[in-house]
């Protein structure tokens, strides 16, 4: 740790936090990371950079890590949390449980302490907010606009313009899109059949815009089609939060310190201080700044601020999209082979516009699930194994997924409460969560709309899964932005109100979730906000 | 000779041992921890002496490396024909319940275990002490161990002294099961005290890990090392979490802690084996300092957490609690077999059977197993198909579609397999065909192994 303070702290170093460093750190002004920073040791060597069939048929250490060295990705009883955490990716989600404990009976929460924090599970679908959704979230168009288009330059999105463009949101710096894979491609090919159809019943499809290099970019590779990206991202080709934690460490005003959980701070004239403590030998020390950026994930960053303002036992609210999974049979694809050479990511966007004004959009993204592994799919079927296997083998390669997603308000049963913990125990988040009854409404609508969708496009809803609520892991709102002067909220400008010199560059400022995925906002929000505090800095304007 | 210099001695002898397969005694073995240590000694390729109490002799697992031991640590020479020929004691059996015979097991016992010992010159020693003797006010629990320890500690032998948090892992056994019967069975969770004793709720097998490294590491002799969990939590905290768990709600009382313990007194002198004793009272109601880290560093030991600890708990729950004793490596060599053969008409290669039994023991470490199903279809091989079909709609938990998932997957992860599960290209009639056949067999299977998993159940 530097002996000077650092000019700016920034908690955290997921997807936020690395590019609200990223705007402090180029322009020379001292920043000083804080976190936990757990990395993966066991599975990151261990995985070739080889295609999935290849790896199949031929790495005889395969089983260490699709199962797991401890078979932790065999999914006994209710071991198993999604299928996509596997057994690479768990290192994200550790010490999660005892450094913050959650209690909840209706909402599940993820969170990470990892390096690159929850964006090291990130699918990489990138969606830019229309106008009116960042202005319910409590963002101005006219200045995120600027920074959507830096971010994709950095990070590279791949993607083209298409019949989304008015409903998804527009990106210019894209990189060519990705390759469909054999279901993707005929669905795609009868979606553009029937596009009037469709379109008339308020229905888009297209190809999604991904974080994943279709063209090498500084030392990543282009995506190799190994079918292999939720086991490894060999080449980085999937953008990673911690991919800009590598370019931060070239700037030599950067500084990182891990193995360190912030707790708490507080403001004294002119400079914050940060109580830290020391996760190898436990102990307490705080550390000055002049700015304090808060990006330890909605969850960290309420916890840390409740606590640092005595709020416990205070509610505040929450917001996390509902989300919906639709196994289908993708009839029209029967019997056909795999095609080898595909990737395991979303590989189209459909976006439902119920009302045709863009008011209460839902959007869902299309998946096949080769490599997620038979097993999993035969432990879903009561049928005998033997003969589940012989079934699921014939129809595997039809498979897909529509993961649909919908959008999210602040409602007043959907909130939480820190409350101290026992002398020596940490505190922990209590979260209510309940989906209100006008919002199931229109759930069920469109969802019976996007059943529809699939069969016109040759896919047989099989079932509809609802996951318990917050296994969407996008969650927000608990200190939203608002015009309005009121305690645990956070100003336009990403300040904490209450505070002269702390921020929130973190999805807990935004005030609404639309139904898509957030992290591509999330970057470019951390940005515009860090880049107002570095100028003000190098004006030395002093704090608000 | 002083103290430290007997003890200097112990330990130059025990590393003189320390690249020989060592050979255990386990006193207190049918325990709780006592099943957890012997399986993972066992697995560590150690010869295990377990003694254990009579009763429990018989439902233990032939296995070649495990001895059987009947002796009461009270009985000198039946403890110091247990030593003998041993290199290392790992020290579990306790009288726990504040019992009319705690003075003689608890430190009687440790007297005539470090003169056996002596005798039979074996230095090295696990002694797993509490908690409790950290406390002010002890019971006779807290104080018996606590001059336990003291005999130890002034031995002259090489010891290690393991104070662990309250233990749990079997849905039926330790802290889960107690208070997870509480739940079940009562309205009211009565709770000694004000409910805010903190302890640090550790995994059995964590325990067992512990156990195992302290003897493999000489570092540890001399020491004394907390064995915790990493989360810290009041016993209202605990409760809930294990109301949670069990998905029960039920409302705490707390009986003010003066009162509890004038309630465990009374019913001390009413009855031999009160449900409460003071001991209990006492121990749930002041806090001691819990620190793992001496132990995480020392041991690079790393115990789970208790989100993950509970669930593991589960597993019993499918594989059942009713018997004690993990599955020999024979039994799972045999189930390996059948169900590789169910499934791909092959025989499993050595390399495929061992990956099974190292599954087997890491998912299900420490946890004993009750056969049902899976005990039905070892002894009658061709009933196999109609149970598995008739399992996965009215039993898809059970121990015997675990075992096929599990048989399942790694079968899928290795390379000589894999053309069974990638698939390949088919002509949509063939597939039609594939599927209207082979999903009639497996309803006709299921409609026949109605009645067979109904006697395998209550066999």
């Amino acid at each position: 740790m530097s002996a000077a303070a650092p000019e700016v702290i920034v908690v955290g170093s997921g997807a936020s936090a690395v590019h609200a460093a990223y705007a402090i750190a180029e322009r020379q002004i001292p920043v000083l990371m804080l976190d936990v920073g757990v990395r993966d040791r066991k599975y990151e060597n261990l995985i070739p950079d080889q295609p999935f069939v290849q790896i199949r048929r031929s790495d005889p250490d395969q089983h260490r890590y699709f199962l797991g060295e401890q078979f932790e990705g065999v999914p006994l009883g209710r071991l198993g949390t999604g299928p996509q955490l596997t057994p690479p990716r768990r290192y994200i989600f550790e010490n999660a449980e005892s450094l913050s404990p959650i209690a909840s009976r209706s909402f599940e929460a993820l969170q990470s302490f990892a390096a690159g924090g929850l964006g090291g599970a990130w699918g990489g679908v990138a969606f830019p907010f229309l106008d009116r959704e960042l202005v319910k979230a409590g963002l101005s168009p006219h200045e995120i606009g600027p920074h959507y288009e830096a971010i994709a330059q950095r990070i590279g999105v791949c993607g083209n313009q298409d019949d989304l463009d008015t409903v998804r949101g527009r990106l210019h710096s894209l990189l060519p899109p990705l390759e469909l894979d054999h279901n993707a491609e005929k669905v795609f090919a009868a979606y553009e059949k029937k596009r009037d159809k469709l379109q008339r019943a308020g229905m888009c499809v297209g190809k999604s815009l991904m974080a994943v290099l279709t063209k090498p970019h500084g030392d990543r590779r282009a995506q190799a089609y190994h079918d292999m990206d939720f086991w490894s991202n060999a080449g980085e080709s999937v953008y990673r939060p911690a991919c800009t934690l590598r370019q931060l460490h070239e700037f030599p005003s950067f500084s990182y310190v891990d193995s360190c959980l912030v707790e708490s701070f507080s403001e004294h004239n002119d400079c914050v201080r940060v109580q830290v403590r020391d996760l190898k030998t436990g102990v307490r020390s705080t550390i000055e700044t002049h700015r304090l950026l808060l990006a330890a994930g909605a969850l960290g960053t309420g916890k840390i601020v409740l606590r640092s303002f005595g709020q416990y036992n205070v509610p505040v609210p929450i917001t996390c999209n509902p989300h919906y999974y639709v196994p289908c049979l993708h009839y029209r694809n029967l019997g056909a082979a795999h095609r080898d050479r595909c990737h395991s990511l979303a590989q189209l966007t459909a976006i439902y516009n119920p009302t045709g004004d863009g008011e209460h959009l839902a959007q869902a993204q299309l998946y096949s699930c080769r490599s997620l592994l038979l097993f999993r799919l035969l432990k879903e079927s009561p049928l005998a194994y033997r003969h589940a296997l012989q079934i699921m083998r014939g129809l595997y390669s039809s498979m897909v997924v529509w993961v649909i997603q919908f959008e999210a308000y602040q409602e007043s049963a959907n909130c939480c409460v820190l409350r101290r913990g026992p002398a020596g125990a940490p505190d922990r988040l209590e979260i209510s969560y309940q989906t209100s009854d006008d919002t199931k409404r229109r759930v069920h609508q469109a969802l019976k709309t996007f059943r529809h969708m699939m069969r016109e496009l040759g896919c047989l809803p099989l079932r509809t899964v609802q996951p318990i609520d917050g296994s969407s892991v996008h969650y927000a709102s608990l200190l939203p932005f608002s015009e309005e002067d009121r305690p645990l909220t956070t100003d336009p400008s990403g300040r904490l109100r209450g505070t002269r010199g702390v921020y929130v560059v973190d999805g807990a400022a935004f005030a609404y979730l639309p139904a898509k995925g957030l992290t591509l906002t999330l970057m470019a929000n951390a940005s515009r906000i860090a880049q107002h505090v570095a100028q003000k800095l190098i004006h030395s304007e002093p704090p608000n | 000779m002083s103290v430290a210099n007997s003890a200097m001695e112990s330990v130059s002898r025990v590393c003189q041992h320390i690249d020989t397969p060592h050979r255990i005694l386990v006193t207190g073995a049918g325990g709780f921890i006592g099943r957890a240590v012997v399986a993972q000694l066992l697995r560590r390729g150690w010869k295990v002496r377990a003694m254990l109490r009579a009763a429990a002799v018989g439902l233990w697992p032939a296995d070649q490396n495990l001895e059987l031991v009947d002796a009461d640590i009270r009985n000198r020479a039946a403890l110091a024909k247990a030593v003998g020929g041993t290199d290392v004691v790992v020290h579990l059996a306790a009288a726990k319940s504040d019992e009319k015979w705690s003075e003689d097991v608890n430190v009687g016992g440790a007297q005539h275990l470090v003169d056996a010992c002596r005798a039979a010159g074996c230095h090295r020693l696990i002694n797993v002490s509490t908690q409790s003797v950290k406390i002010a006010r002890k019971g006779t629990y807290g104080r018996t161990k606590s001059q336990a320890d003291k005999i130890f500690d002034e031995s002259g032998l090489a010891v290690t002294t393991l104070l662990p948090s309250i233990v749990y892992g079997e849905q039926m056994a330790g802290v889960f099961g107690t208070v997870a019967q509480m739940i079940r069975k009562l309205p009211v969770v009565p709770i000694l005290g004000d409910g805010c004793w903190v302890s640090a709720p550790v995994y059995v097998g964590d325990v067992a890990e512990a156990i195992c490294r302290s003897i493999e590491l000489d570092h540890s002799i001399g020491k004394k090392y907390d064995i915790g969990g990493p989360d810290l939590m009041s016993f209202d905290e605990l409760i809930d979490r294990v109301a949670l768990h069990i998905g029960i709600k039920r409302r705490k009382f707390h009986i003010p802690f003066e009162i509890a313990l004038l309630a465990a007194r009374t019913l001390s002198a009413l009855t031999a084996n009160p449900p409460i004793t003071v001991s209990n009272v006492l121990g749930s109601n002041q806090d001691t300092h819990i620190d793992i880290n001496s132990a995480r560093n020392d041991f690079a030991w790393e115990p789970i957490d208790f989100a993950t600890g509970i669930r593991l708990t589960e597993v019993p729950s499918a594989w059942g609690a009713g018997r004690i004793g993990a599955p020999t490596d024979a039994e799972l060599t045999d189930e390996c077999k059948l169900l590789t053969r169910y499934l791909i008409d092959e025989s499993p290669p050595d390399e495929l059977i061992a990956r099974y039994v190292a599954a087997n023991r890491i998912l299900f470490a420490g946890t004993p197993r009750r056969r049902d199903e899976l005990a039905f279809v070892t002894r009658h091989p061709s009933a196999l198909p109609f149970l598995d079909a008739a399992a996965g709609f009215f039993h898809p938990e059970s121990p015997l579609r675990s075992s096929l998932l599990l048989m399942t997957a790694i079968l899928e992860t290795t390379p000589l397999y894999s053309d069974y599960f990638l698939g390949s290209q088919q002509t949509p009639v063939r597939l039609c065909g594939t599927l209207i056949w082979s999903g009639t067999c497996a309803a006709a299977k299921a409609a026949l192994g109605i009645p067979i998993l109904w006697i395998a159940t209550r066999s």
